[in-house]
């Protein structure tokens, strides 16, 4: 089954190699691009049912096991942005991200579950709404550092500014950035409530003073204080930016770094 | 015998605007025109190209010499010029240039400003006019549609007409790299010159919701703001305005700055550190270049648009060999359809 995994790889390279030509080009994403992309998508999201189907539980139960999920989350957003906004150059630096995290889970070996812990709904709807939240923290990283580049040449007076036009404009990454925080905002609250319920129900506490929850629940904090001072505008553009780059830091620190540092942890 | 596609006028390449506006022919006496030239100098198929840079006529012929020395002739009584004059400012081409000619015009190879896109326009006005009135048939139809074609292609195909060419437009793309779409922005005009009309046509014409005009002379503000239907703003309360506008122009004739660090970096927090676009087309310069360190402020001079209008004309000049290497193929497959078509009943009488 893993095997499905890596072929869909294989197609979201070839669909990544037609979006390298299309932005050298200056043109849109050819029909070879797209279809590919959305083999590559069909596998991925098979690879899902096809688990569930033979192990009977969701497949997110460990690190390693969570980062195809985690990639389907990002290229699921990637499409949607890709149809909403029509911004090609985030899907350009979103669907490599993906990628890594297929190829890392390749590599890495997997860990078996606990099945007392994760046969249940609970779950699911912990990790789905936790990972939907990570990846608009993804979107939002992906915008800052496009509208850090941008602002840069912009500022510099860079004579090429205007030739390519596939970055969208400054105020368009800044405020798509905002928006994909916000989504992946409200997507983690109602992930940690969930999953702090889940807790409740299985050991009787809601609250196990976990690093992870320690760290989730900074992260969290992290991201109210950022989209507050967005929208009280003490702060915008640069500032904001970096602000965004550090709270993504920290949510991967509070995603990956953790179950790395302390492998014994409730999470992992 | 094959008839041969002719092409000959005077165009921006070959005679200045004095002489050119001698053959200018207005669209009300097109017909009338294409009647005399058809009648005079025995042509076959007709259209006649008239724009502000070109007077062409395109036709066919079966007895090249004497066509030529018959529309000499008649371009020197419509221009009013003697043979030896018009000789030094006429151009013809037979086939396969006069083909090629045709196909570069369309795609705005042959204009001022390469890669125009109006002279499709003109071109596609000029033929259905020729064919409306039948002054086209087989070979001319069969040419002016592959060439309209070709032209839509090579812009669809390269990037010969991407790219602002006037500081004006440039300004303007520039607002639009920043903010995006233009729909809702305010804009202020400071000191009422006419390249900022001009920026302030574009900028209106891409949806800005809101136009202030500030200039020490307060009726020509108004005079402006009512061109525009914008409003006048005082000289002075100029900063006051500021603090809800996206963009600002300024061109006034003073000798020094007028808006200088401090008086943006007052402003920023109190419009919430919201961007603002400063388009500075003075010189002497209106706007310390300092203004451009404020975070969330963004400055451009003169120069700095020049800097741009210079990277798209060098873009599209690099562009030229792709859209050269498409006329070439395009070219090639009407000679050859035309040197395998049978002779039209029509011409074979002639």
């Amino acid at each position: 089954m893993e095997n499905i995994i890596l072929i869909s790889l294989l197609f979201y390279l070839a669909s990544f190699a037609s979006y390298i030509k299309s932005i050298i080009n200056k043109r849109e994403l050819n029909f070879y691009g797209q279809f590919t992309l959305w083999i590559a998508f069909i596998l991925h999201t098979s690879y899902f049912v096809l688990k569930y189907s033979k192990e009977g539980c969701f497949s997110v139960n460990s690190i390693v096991n969570a980062l195809p999920f985690y990639a389907w989350m990002l290229v699921f957003l990637t499409g949607v942005i890709t149809l909403k906004y029509k911004v090609k150059t985030l899907n350009f630096i979103l669907l490599p991200i993906a990628m890594i995290l297929l190829v890392v889970k390749i590599f890495l070996k997997e860990v078996q579950p606990q099945e007392i812990y994760f046969s249940n709904l609970w779950l699911l709807v912990h990790t789905t709404l936790t990972f939907l939240g990570y990846a608009g923290f993804t979107a939002g990283f992906v915008c800052a550092i496009l509208y850090l580049w941008q602002e840069r040449k912009i500022k510099k007076h860079a004579s090429d500014i205007l030739s390519s036009k596939t970055v969208p404009a400054l105020q368009i990454v800044d405020n798509l950035g905002y928006q994909s925080i916000k989504i992946g905002f409200l997507f983690l609250t109602g992930g940690m409530i969930v999953g702090a319920f889940w807790l409740g129900n299985l050991e009787g506490v809601y609250w196990s003073g976990s690093f992870k929850e320690i760290f989730s629940v900074i992260t969290w904090f992290t991201y109210a204080i950022l989209l507050h001072l967005h929208i009280f505008g003490f702060f915008r553009g640069k500032k904001i930016a970096w602000i965004i780059i550090a709270s993504f830091v920290f949510m991967i620190f509070s995603f990956i770094g953790i179950n790395l540092l302390f492998p014994t942890n409730f999470h992992n | 015998m094959n008839p041969n596609i002719m092409v000959f006028g005077v165009n921006h390449k070959t005679a200045p605007v004095e002489i050119r506006e001698k053959f200018s022919i207005q669209e009300d006496k097109l017909i009338y025109f294409l009647e005399k030239i058809k009648s005079e100098v025995s042509l076959g198929e007709c259209v006649v190209l008239s724009t502000c840079n070109r007077a062409e006529i395109y036709c066919t012929t079966l007895d090249l010499n004497d066509t030529i020395k018959k529309t000499k002739q008649f371009f020197s009584e419509v221009g009013k010029l003697d043979i030896a004059e018009l000789e030094k400012i006429f151009f013809y081409h037979s086939i396969p240039y006069s083909v090629e000619h045709l196909f570069k015009v369309t795609s705005g190879l042959d204009s001022m400003v390469i890669g125009e896109n109006e002279v499709l326009g003109q071109v596609k006005k000029a033929y259905s006019i020729a064919q409306a009135n039948k002054f086209t048939s087989k070979y001319l139809n069969v040419l002016f549609q592959n060439a309209i074609g070709a032209g839509k292609y090579v812009r669809a195909n390269t990037g010969i007409n991407k790219g602002a060419l006037s500081l004006s437009s440039v300004a303007v793309d520039m607002a639009e790299r920043i903010f995006g779409e233009l729909i809702g922005k305010k804009v202020m005009v400071i000191g009422a010159g006419e390249m900022s009309e001009l920026a302030l046509k574009y900028l209106q014409e891409r949806g800005v919701e809101k136009v202030y005009i500030a200039n020490r002379t307060i009726s020509r503000a108004d005079e402006l703001a009512q061109k525009f239907n914008g409003e006048s703003v005082g000289f002075e309360d100029k900063f006051v305005k500021i603090r809800e506008i996206d963009i600002v122009i300024s061109s006034t004739s003073a000798q020094n700055y007028i808006i200088h660090k401090s008086d943006i970096k007052t402003i920023m927090p109190l419009r919430k550190y919201r961007p603002i676009f400063f388009i500075d087309l003075a010189v002497p310069r209106d706007i310390d270049e300092e203004v451009n360190k404020i975070e969330n402020v963004y400055l451009y001079n003169i120069d700095d648009l020049q800097k741009i209008v210079n990277e798209n004309i060098a873009d599209r000049e690099q562009e030229l060999e792709k859209a050269n290497s498409i006329i070439k193929e395009r070219v090639g497959k009407f000679i050859q359809w035309f040197n395998k078509s049978p002779i039209p009943p029509l011409l074979k009488g002639d």
